[in-house]
């Protein structure tokens, strides 16, 4: 059949598809529903300190390895306790804090620097953009895990050297996306206008071709939330991460390894909570993609 | 200025060869000329259009007379200028005598911009004008091409496919250029708002005395507007001269068959279609001797297949490539 | 033919599609009605959001999902009403009695596959092979789409053929089957004006051997007058005015027909200034509640504000039949 697309109707101008709210529908994304999930993730995370009903480092010696509410406990550890008596509950609270805090910072570098590179890579093309796309190549190539054991090795385990990992891991991934958008962006004939009106270069990226990235960068940021958590965790399970006592989940999740048969709550809350964050700011991402990024509104 | 004889836009020799390299492991390098060798000149206040198929290099000629690509060889004079060998203030200067109307007004307005700054951009481009004086100006042209000043404000997905392309010539007229270039400007509108921005062109030039290079592939729209016409066929000009004069006796067998396959007006406008063989040929293999010899219905012989015809003036005005003169 | 050369074999009335946007759900074809006669070749012209090519959606019912439905009217081929079947048997009827050539030949192709294999594709769903098999028909196909060396051209894929012949491919998917009805929704825009020459030649020999009917959806009168036996004008959604091509040159009898064949400029003689249509089409959800051309009309008045015009029968019959609907032309 000589049919292809019968989308190509010209005289459907500018079409947006009413759709169900519908979770199981691909693309149908509920907006309340993950806000809700954000929120009731965000604000312990903020405001730890506050909330949390114990420090982080708050032992006690004699609720050691207390069950969850529930689960033979009591109310005064919801979560139960681990070996030292630290309440699990207090932790995970901390935990979120450290999470979002090397989210936020460690996607901000690398957004930073990843973008600018791809923006110069894609406008400028030529010897700029052979140098910086091998270095993308590189830096895809090399396992996280690796740069990490060697960081840890030089200056050991740091909160800064958590934040370089995830900036080392990230820019690859945004200076490719953004060059592969200016390189489009820059064939567009705006772009030729604002040449033949004489606009410099400076003038042509900042009004014509970084306006129109931002809708992908911030997608792309928000989708790397997941991914950095995971990493963090990773990091901190195998000890290469942020340094002890310091309650990252990964380092909780590492702590009640050897406890999963007795005390399964000890990696057990912190396992969710890593569960519950990356999945709603994943689903928060696409979400946000469908709102705003025009290439997957198109219908 | 220059004085007053002085073309405002003139081409000499112009010539763009890209190198293209195939196969995957064999390295066979190839010479695409997509502009061979391009002579002509607009005076002031006049239209010149370039006719041709796709392919036929047209939109690579335009290109490097916006300074948008870089000639392998000739010279673009704007103003007795060569514009390639233009640096900081004259380049901004040229900037400011040439400017560009696009095909699609969808894509050459940028939609994160408004309307004002969209147009001041040419103006923003030569320096630091004063918000007054900027406001000023973009309410004049506003007015000039039928658009509201009030309309400044707005961004560009508020208005219609003409009205945008309003937008796009009122930012082209903002730094008063003595050329404007018009590339395919009405095919991407709808019918009945065509005339109404052809109309608008033949208005601007008459009030602002600007020339156009006019890139059309709709020859009734070509002859509304056109003073000169120049007809390229695979990188090269074919057939040059007044627009009455080529249209009422098209010299080149290329421009013949090309007139021959416009779309009539009427019904009864009946006239002897030639169907030329083939498709234009791909500038990777361009044919030996005149390169339209492989599908033209009056070639002479063996002469068209192995020499290649110059283009010889007929009169005072108008020029030819063909053997048969 | 067996079929009766007067009696239509399309035949479209008061076709009504809705389509969803943003705004709502609006009526983008808007009690549409036309005859399609054997071996002739009707021009639907219009502008863009005017209706035509989802018109020519509607009649394959290949309206987008969940944007798109027809809510009204029928549209009869031979006898049966295409709105009214069920999709397994419209599955039959598209491709064998009635079949599309759409704009773009790059996407209508599917880049990995042969030019032979899709036109196989196409006559197995719907044809019986003959001895020589299903790949000597796809030959024989080509040939009658002026493809030279079919031989070769059956083993070549999209990419290694030029505009134009690519176009001829698609033609030749769609003739392959030997339809009654085809759809062709502006198959000549991507192409050069040469290469359109040819291509508008080809539909033309080809109607002529075939008897076939060519619903030929377009802008440009210049293609009109070139290819089309009849004509339908489209605005805002409707039928605004109908009949043989010559006599509507000739006699245009909508403002709006008058207008736009006033407005193309020509190729020959001198012109002055091109007499402009003011304003532009109404958008779906704002169309005038009279006539959809009395915000543009120069001649309209209350009435036209008000209430929209019925169908005024202008003379002739059959293939010669010449309607408009302006309240102008009634006495």
């Amino acid at each position: 059949m000589p049919i292809s697309t019968p989308a190509s109707a010209e005289s459907v101008a500018p079409v947006a598809r009413k759709r169900r709210r519908n979770f199981l529908r691909p693309g149908g994304y509920p907006a309340l529903p993950i806000a809700i999930l954000m929120i009731t993730l965000i604000i312990p995370a903020l405001f730890s300190q506050w909330l949390a009903p114990y420090g982080p480092e708050a032992t006690n010696l004699r609720a050691r390895l207390q069950p969850p509410v529930f689960f033979g406990g009591d109310w005064s550890h919801p979560f139960g306790t681990d070996r030292l008596g630290r309440d699990i509950l207090s932790r995970t609270m901390h935990g979120a804090w450290y999470a979002l805090s090397i989210s936020v910072v460690g996607i901000f570098v690398g957004v930073v620097i990843g973008s600018s590179l791809g923006l110069i890579a894609g406008y400028f093309r030529g010897w700029w953009d052979t140098i910086i796309m091998r270095l993308v190549d590189i830096s895809l190539a090399l396992p996280a895990m690796l740069l990490a054991l060697a960081l840890a090795a030089l200056s050991g385990p740091s909160f800064q050297s958590v934040i370089i990992v995830v900036a080392f891991v990230l820019w690859a991934y945004f200076a490719r996306q953004v060059r592969a958008e200016v390189l489009g962006l820059r064939e567009r004939d705006f772009v030729a206008r604002a040449v033949v009106a004489g606009s410099s270069h400076l003038a042509i990226l900042r009004r014509h071709i970084l306006p129109n990235v931002v809708n992908t960068i911030v997608v792309l940021a928000t989708l790397q939330v997941g991914i950095v958590i995971t990493l963090e965790a990773s990091l901190s399970f195998l000890g290469i991460g942020i340094p002890r006592p310091i309650p990252t989940w990964g380092l909780m999740v590492a702590d009640g390894r050897q406890l999963l048969t007795s005390a399964w709550w000890v990696s057990f809350f912190p396992g969710l909570a890593i569960l519950l964050t990356v999945l709603s700011v994943n689903l928060f991402g696409d979400w946000l993609r469908e709102k705003i990024d025009p290439k997957s509104r198109r219908v | 200025m220059t004085n007053a004889n002085t073309p405002v836009l003139e081409v000499r020799d112009l010539t763009r060869h890209f190198d293209i390299t195939s196969g995957l492991f064999s390295r066979q390098r190839h010479v695409v000329k997509a502009v061979d060798g391009l002579n002509f000149a607009i005076p002031t206040g006049q239209t010149l259009a370039l006719v041709g198929e796709s392919g036929c290099g047209k939109t690579t000629a335009t290109r490097m007379i916006l300074r948008l690509d870089k000639p392998t060889q000739g010279q673009v004079l704007v103003d007795g200028q060569d514009v390639h060998s233009l640096k900081g203030a004259g380049l901004r200067g040229l900037r400011s005598r040439v400017q560009a109307v696009f095909q699609d007004p969808w894509s050459s307005l940028n939609p994160r911009m408004r309307v004002r700054d969209l147009i001041a951009e040419p103006l923003m481009a030569q320096g630091r004008p004063s918000r007054k004086e900027i406001d000023m100006r973009v309410a004049k042209v506003l007015d000039d091409v039928g658009l509201r000043p009030d309309h400044a404000g707005n961004f560009p997905h508020e208005f219609s496919g003409g009205q945008r392309q309003r937008i796009a010539i009122a930012s082209a007229l903002i730094s008063r250029p003595g050329l404007i270039v018009l590339d395919e400007p009405v095919s991407a509108l709808d019918v009945s708002i065509r005339s109404q921005i052809m109309n608008l062109f033949k208005d601007i030039q008459q009030e602002y005395g600007v020339a156009y290079l006019l890139v059309a592939h709709d020859l009734a729209t070509t002859r509304y507007l056109a003073d000169q016409i120049a007809v390229m066929y695979l990188g090269k000009i074919v057939e040059i001269g007044p627009s009455e004069e080529v249209f009422n006796n098209p010299r080149h067998p290329y421009t013949k068959a090309l007139f021959s396959a416009a779309l009539p007006g009427h019904p009864d406008d009946a006239h002897d279609e030639i169907v030329l063989e083939g498709e234009m040929p791909s500038p990777l293999a361009v044919p030996s001797g005149c390169a339209f010899n492989p599908r033209c219905h009056l070639k002479i012989g063996e002469i068209c297949e192995r020499r290649t015809p110059a283009l010889k003036p007929i009169g005072d005005t108008a020029a030819v490539s063909c053997h048969l003169y | 033919m067996s079929m009766n050369e007067n009696q239509p074999i399309l035949s479209v009335r008061d076709l009504e599609t809705m389509i969803e946007t943003k705004r709502g759900e609006f009526a983008a074809v808007d009690g549409v009605s036309f005859d399609l006669y054997p071996a002739e070749t009707l021009g639907i012209v219009g502008e863009s959001g005017s209706g035509k090519s989802l018109t020519g959606l509607s009649l394959m019912r290949l309206l987008p999902r969940g944007i798109g439905r027809i809510s009204g009217g029928s549209v009869e081929l031979d006898g049966s009403d295409l709105t009214a079947i069920p999709e397994a048997r419209m599955r039959k009827v598209r491709g064998r009695d009635i079949a599309m050539i759409l704009q773009d030949p790059q996407t209508s192709l599917n880049p990995a596959f042969t030019i032979g294999d899709q036109i196989v594709e196409a006559m197995r769903l719907h044809r019986k092979p003959q001895p020589e098999g299903f790949m000597a028909m796809a030959v024989d196909t080509l040939r009658k789409v002026r493809v030279a060396a079919p031989e070769m051209r059956v083993k070549a894929y999209p990419h290694q053929m030029s505009g134009g012949m690519r176009q001829r491919a698609v033609g030749a998917i769609a003739i392959s089957c030997q339809p009654k009805v085809i759809i062709a929704d502006e198959p000549t825009t991507s192409l050069d004006v040469t290469v359109q020459a040819q291509y508008l030649r080809l539909l033309r020999e080809l109607q002529e051997q075939t008897g076939m009917g060519i619903l030929f959806i377009t802008h440009d009168f210049g293609i009109v007058a070139r290819v089309c036996h009849r004509l339908a004008v489209m605005y805002a959604g409707q039928v605004i005015e109908t009949g043989p091509v010559k006599r509507v040159f000739d006699r245009p009898s909508h403002p709006y027909t008058q207008a736009l064949l006033n407005s193309v400029p020509k190729l020959s003689g001198h012109q002055g200034r091109l007499p402009a249509i003011e304003g532009q089409p109404p958008a779906l959800w704002a169309k005038p509640k009279g006539c959809r051309f009395s915000p543009r009309c120069p001649y309209a008045d209350d009435r036209c504000r008000a209430e929209q015009p019925p169908v005024t029968h202008l003379g002739g019959e059959g293939r010669d039949r010449h309607t408009a609907s302006c309240w102008r032309l009634l006495p």
